[in-house]
């Protein structure tokens, strides 16, 4: 059977997806269906805030993003998030001048405090804002990050 | 098959810091392959759930932009050694991974 890859990749997806949905881990799947796939897919910053429904985010000093001042790979950029919001709910990730700006939402369970290290790849030299959902609203941080080379290639 | 998680975690009073790296590509689909300059196709971890003795505690939706093997850190509270934290990850092929390790 040929099918074009992107189909297939698709069945591969649903055949996983009715495998979990067989009985294993039906929170796991019921979570993953909520993929915000039109904030990730947003190619502009704006689309992406508004997808994501945080553009009207409120400024904060109760969020801690640390990054460099200057990446230098900027394939590999650390950040570390911390939130001092009561009640944080989710903490995301957008790297203003990326392809896809939106490059990661953190969903706080009950247990986790609102804490997250991760690296990322930037495109090009860029603010970094990240919205953190708490208490019923959005707040929001922004910091500039310098890159010598472009990320996506690498 | 995945190559395993690599975990890390140390306990300081009841909470444990986890430090992870998920081997995967983490391909971007914006990368030519140098040598037969074909477009490298997009192959990323798109969901990630970290579990505190099977209990969820992060739940994380991840986009092309996290770097190749990708590292994560998170803080879990009310941790006692011999708990068990795991990960596990879904990419966009439907490919899926997992990791255990025991808090000392």
């Amino acid at each position: 059977m040929t099918l074009p890859s992107r189909r297939r990749s698709v069945l591969k997806t649903l055949i996983s997806a009715a495998v979990w949905a067989g009985g294993l881990l039906p929170a796991w799947v019921a979570r993953a269906a909520e993929r915000n796939a039109p904030a990730f897919d947003a190619k502009t910053l704006d689309e992406g805030l508004a997808a994501a429904a945080v553009a009207d985010a409120v400024e904060t000093d109760l969020i801690v993003l640390k990054a460099p001042d200057i990446a230098e790979n900027s394939a590999l950029v650390h950040i570390e998030i911390e939130s001092k919001l009561p009640d944080t709910r989710s903490i995301l990730l957008f790297a203003e001048k990326n392809p896809q700006p939106f490059v990661a939402q953190f969903d706080i369970l009950p247990g986790m405090d609102p804490f997250v290290a991760v690296r990322i790849k930037m495109a090009e030299s860029a603010f970094l804002r990240v919205v953190v959902r708490a208490g019923g609203k959005s707040y929001v941080v922004r910091r500039e990050t310098k890159v010598t080379l472009g990320g996506c290639s690498g | 098959m995945a190559d395993p998680i690599k975990m890390r975690v140390t306990l300081a009073g009841d909470v444990a810091t986890v430090k992870a790296l998920i081997p995967h590509p983490m391909e971007t689909g914006l990368r030519k392959d140098p040598v037969t300059n074909d477009m490298v196709p997009i192959h990323f971890i798109h969901h990630v759930v970290a579990s505190h003795n099977d209990k969820p505690v992060l739940d994380a939706q991840w986009s092309r932009s996290v770097s190749k093997n990708p590292f994560l850190e998170f803080r879990v509270r009310g941790a006692r050694s011999g708990d068990r934290i795991s990960i596990r990850w879904e990419d966009n092929r439907g490919a899926s991974g997992t990791g255990e390790t025991v808090i000392k």
